[in-house]
């Protein structure tokens, strides 16, 4: 979730009202927002609305909420000049980074919490919304240190040489990859390519090299920068506009001047960014008087739009017609008419709802397994066995290295945070092994079981595997030999009036002769046997253990 | 008076022996006619009573470990590997064989030091200084310490031999011992008189009810306050059982338990629930896939068809969609779930009931790291109330019900947030007075119409998930999630039941 770092008087000044804290965070739900950390007028606010790059600076944070306290309402309006300057898009460009857009912004004065929150918009917008610059690059510039048109090419990787920002000297847009920070973060973006997106201004000097680093030159904006150059490049056009919309607002919202750019493609296509366009939208009206639980009156319908900063085009009178309305296109996140029910909900008050537990009639219950699992742990307990609850993750050497076993085809991760967990369990045993291996220190004897899910592959089912429930039982202590495990396996089966029947099979995990095969009511279901020295060995146990596991079904 | 009679009814034979004695003498760890282990529980009985004064004096004493038990009986290493080479000249290949390789490295090493055996090309000769070696000093330590054990200041001349076995491997050990030292006082000698007379009954026999035998004869009387062992008993593991609680409050509130595969494809965890195939939450890092298996199948019928026209253009959904081409491939990858919700979807793709109410607590799996705060896979409780005309008061509503009945929350209150499912979304915080602040309880919201309406369901469907995990922790006061799955025995045995 995107954390804002806001300066509480810079967030006053463009809302045009002071909160105390208490108001403040009254009014943050609004936007999704929680105040995380106040320290003195340094806000952290955790916006929570990770669909909307819109709020993730405190230009954004103040558009939302001055409609709630002024009567600027509806979509927010920008007025943009026209474009003077050119920006060629090269053929050579498109297989690597095709899109492109920018604006210009004219007569800004840049103070420290313009430049702090620049830089943060930049790093949330590209960082998350950009998906770590992939989607979206933004490059902002000092756009007096700029000769007119601009040209969006690739370059070679020894191409051109240009000093990038806090490079200290020229280097080729390869050199830039493996010697500059920015360069080694971000080389997986173009390294793939045998060409890097480069922008070259009039002069033939280099301007950036998205989505990499700017140029010392032109890239370098400071509190005496008084005309800027926002540039976005990325793979789909939308979210490149997206993300040039919400700077270019945020730098109006501060008295900058918004000038278009025009961007011409090899065949003299000509786009020009950044438009305010809106998009239109129907609502019917039943989905809002349905999820309110009443239908709110026209007027409140239209109030509630337009403090959310929609535009009401009309509002159709009947319960059954539809609220035409428009929402400007940057806002993405707008896919289905709830999004906006949300939105009115939101400008309503969810405080102003009254909670109200539906009433209708069901009847509960619980699975059969449920029911069954726990009647089978209770009569486990009543052995006087210890219950346990382990991971169903783990690693196969613990299934089978340690055991005694080759290895088994089993359900298996391709990535693993950890070795440790890297497998789905086919089998319990070796999770409660691995805990007795943990208590050595603890009094003996020990008795410990537990029901517990694994899984084994099945290529028959839509899942290429099946979940099993087990039930492992086992006993550690320097007096314990397999009767103590076939006594309480013996108990278990009469107590569910099955009839038990152990079947000597060796195994190499269990000492020989002293393992067999469990039967219930004829069917092989699992294992007994007392474990055999090496295993102990493998997990470090001092004493003898018997353990039985069968499975349930 | 009566405190003394009580006192000289309650004890036992062995525990007169030594108060009789202790009426002429000190006793120092011992006495002729008890066995060690009875002289010291009934020393210990009888200073609870406060009959007599015990004196704990800490001695060192030594004893053999493994190897030393081992040289005991067959004999030092070096001594044995003298006997040998006094027959015949070995070469090292046939020492290591009678010898073990680990014994010969060792004996090799010592007698050459002291100049008994010179090795020579691979060949093991015994000098004229090592026939006259018969026995050494640490062999007659070994002897000395035999089975049991000595105090380490009766070793006498054979300081420079414990030192020398104290660093050699596993042979003996020094470990601290307590010895009591048994003192009489005036309480202990005025109890012996009043002694009760005749015989007393220690334990009630077939025997003597049959005979009635019991009749005549005074029981002893037990000291009913003395403490008693400790006693292990079965227990359920405590979150399970936890766990087990929150599902018959759920089957109480009317909701039905909800079951699904803990391997899910893609198609159940992502795309029937409108989660986009390019999202951040969906690659390598944020996602568990999988080696083997790697794909699942996709479900037969029209879900799928209506699954991808939701993502690609909105279908018929009422939304845009995500305005992208939809990839069969990527919907069948499998994985082990990430949430419930694939549970969820599963239902209402199937016989699923309107009105009705669902649940489901079952284990999820992220990527994370295992620390005090984070679990590599957890529970889940997810629910979902359906019915044709539930509201933003009902989600609400729930969600209060549920923060009454398992956190015992009095002040809620409800903030928006965000959730991919849900449309609108909303958080409930419980206030806590023991830490004075808000509480994150759970979340919810209304599934998406692009979710349910692609499954076939028109009515709202309220749906969420509670924080069983951190509500358990608060009730434990727990500050490590990882006792959740604790594989601490003790802890688990003695931590208190949740009632």
């Amino acid at each position: 979730m995107p954390t804002i770092d806001v300066h509480k008087q810079d967030l006053e000044e463009l809302v045009g009202r002071k909160f105390t804290i208490e108001e403040l965070e009254e009014s943050l739900k609004f936007v999704k927002g929680e105040l995380e950390r106040v320290r003195g007028h340094e806000l952290k606010i955790e916006i929570k609305s990770t669909d909307r790059p819109d709020l993730w600076n405190v230009e954004g944070i103040a558009r939302a909420l001055r409609s709630h306290y002024s009567k600027n309402q509806g979509i927010p309006k920008y007025n943009v000049s026209a474009p003077v300057m050119t920006i060629n898009v090269s053929e050579k460009v498109k297989k690597v980074r095709p899109c492109i857009a920018a604006a210009i912004i004219r007569d800004i004065k840049i103070d420290d919490d313009i430049l702090k929150q620049l830089i943060q918009a930049q790093e949330k917008i590209a960082g998350t919304f950009g998906r770590r610059r992939s989607e979206v690059a933004i490059g902002i510039f000092n756009l007096d240190k700029i000769v007119p048109p601009l040209l969006y090419t690739a370059t070679k990787p020894d191409g051109l040489k240009f000093e990038p920002l806090d490079g200290e000297r020229k280097m080729t847009p390869a050199e830039v990859l493996d010697i500059h920070p920015k360069g080694k973060e971000f080389a997986h973006l173009v390294n793939s390519h045998d060409v890097y997106p480069i922008i070259i201004d009039g002069a033939n000097d280099v301007v950036s090299m998205p989505p990499i680093i700017n140029s010392e030159k032109s890239g370098r904006v400071t509190k005496r920068s008084k005309n800027l150059l926002i540039e976005v490049t990325g793979l789909e056009m939308r979210n490149v506009e997206t993300a040039l919309n919400i700077l270019a607002m945020s730098l109006a919202d501060r008295g900058g001047k918004i000038e278009q750019v025009n961007i011409v493609d090899s065949k003299d296509n000509i786009i020009v960014t950044p438009t305010f366009a809106v998009k239109d939208f129907k609502v019917d009206k039943y989905l809002i008087k349905r999820t309110f639980g009443f239908m709110p009156s026209d007027k409140e319908i239209k109030s509630l739009l337009e403090r959310s900063r929609y535009n009401v085009v009309s509002v159709d009178k009947t319960d059954e017609g539809h609220v035409h309305l428009q929402f400007p296109t940057y806002r993405q996140d707008i896919m289905h008419a709830m999004d906006l029910v949300e939105d009115m909900l939101m400008a309503y008050g969810f405080d102003n709802i009254e909670p109200h537990y539906p009433e209708f009639f069901t009847q509960g219950e619980l699975k059969p397994a449920t029911v069954r699992n726990r009647k089978l742990r209770e009569l486990m307990v009543g052995t006087g066995a210890q219950e346990i609850s382990t991971f169903i993750l783990t690693n196969k050497k613990n299934l089978f290295e340690k055991m005694n076993l080759p290895d088994d085809e089993i359900v298996e991760l391709a990535n693993p945070v950890s070795s440790n967990w890297s497998v789905m369990r086919s089998w319990l045993t070796p999770s409660l092994v691995e805990l007795l291996s943990k208590n050595t220190n603890v009094e003996y004897p020990q008795k410990i079981f537990e029901l517990g899910q694994c899984v084994k592959l099945n290529t028959r089912s839509q899942v290429g595997s099946e979940d099993m429930w087990k039930m492992a039982y086992s006993e550690a202590g320097s007096k314990v030999n397999f009767t103590h495990a076939k006594t309480i396996l013996q108990a278990y089966a009469r107590t569910l009036g099955k009839e038990l029947k152990v079947v000597s099979k060796d195994h190499p995990m269990f000492i020989t002769g002293r393992s067999g095969q469990v039967y219930l009511d004829g069917t092989a279901v699992g294992i007994i046997g007392e474990l055999h020295p090496q295993v102990l060995n493998n997990w470090k146990i001092e004493v003898p253990v018997v353990v039985w596991e069968i499975e349930i079904r | 008076m009566t405190n003394l009679i009580k006192l000289a009814e309650m004890l036992q034979d062995s525990e007169i022996i030594i108060l009789k004695s202790l009426a002429k003498r000190e006793l120092v760890d011992a006495h002729k006619d008890l066995t060690k282990s009875e002289f010291y529980r009934s020393a210990m009985y009888i200073e609870n009573k406060k009959l007599a004064d015990i004196i704990r004096a800490e001695s060192q004493v030594v004893v053999l470990e493994g190897n030393g038990k081992i040289a005991l009986e067959i004999g030092l290493p070096e001594l044995r590997l003298l006997e040998l080479l006094r027959k015949e000249e070995l070469v090292i290949n046939e020492a290591e064989k009678r010898l073990g390789s680990d014994e010969l490295r060792f004996a090799m090493g010592y007698c050459r030091k002291a100049g008994w055996i010179t090795i020579d090309k691979g060949g093991l000769k015994i000098t004229t200084e090592g026939r006259k070696i018969k026995n050494s000093e640490e062999s007659k330590l070994l002897k000395k310490i035999g089975n049991g054990e000595m105090g380490l200041d009766k070793l006498g001349d054979l300081q420079h031999a414990y030192v020398v076995l104290s660093k050699r491997k596993k042979m003996i050990s020094t470990i601290p011992r307590v010895a009591i030292h048994l003192k009489g006082n005036a309480l202990g000698s005025e109890v012996l008189k009043f002694l009760p007379k005749g015989k007393r009954i220690e334990r009630l026999t077939p025997a003597m009810l049959k005979s009635g035998t019991w009749k005549n004869a005074a029981f002893r009387r037990y000291d009913v306050e003395a403490p008693v062992p400790t006693a292990d008993i079965g227990k359920k593991q405590l979150y399970l059982q936890f766990l087990d609680d929150i599902r018959l409050k759920m089957v109480e509130l009317g909701f039905e338990e909800m079951d699904g595969p803990l391997i899910e494809t893609q198609f159940w965890n992502f795309d029937a629930l409108y989660q986009p195939q390019n999202h951040p939450a969906r690659t390598w890092t944020d996602t568990y896939h999988l080696n083997s298996p790697k794909l699942g199948r996709l479900p037969e019928g029209k879900i799928v068809d209506a699954v991808r026209a939701a993502h690609e253009n909105g279908g018929k959904t009422g939304s845009i969609g995500w305005n992208y081409s939809w990839n069969r491939e990527i919907a069948k990858q499998l994985m082990p779930r990430a949430h419930t919700t694939s549970v969820s979807a599963r239902v209402m793709a199937g016989d699923f009931k309107v009105p009705g109410k669902y649940f489901t607590i079952g284990r999820v799996f992220r990527p994370d790291v295992l620390d005090a705060t984070h679990l590599i896979e957890f529970n889940q409780l997810e629910f979902m109330v359906v019915d044709d005309n539930l509201n933003m008061g009902n989600l609400m509503g729930v969600l209060k019900k549920f923060a009454e009945e398992f956190a015992e929350a009095t002040k809620v209150r409800f903030l928006p947030d965000y959730y991919p499912f849900t449309e609108p979304s909303v958080q409930i915080d419980g206030y806590s007075l023991e830490l004075r602040k808000w509480v994150e309880l759970g979340g919810a919201g209304i599934f998406r119409p692009e979710i349910t309406e692609s499954l076939g369901i028109s009515a709202p469907v309220l749906a969420g998930a509670f924080g069983i995990d951190r509500l358990f922790q608060k009730k434990i006061a727990s500050k490590d999630i990882r006792e959740l799955f604790s594989d601490d025995l003790d802890w688990l045995k003695r931590k208190e039941v949740i009632l």
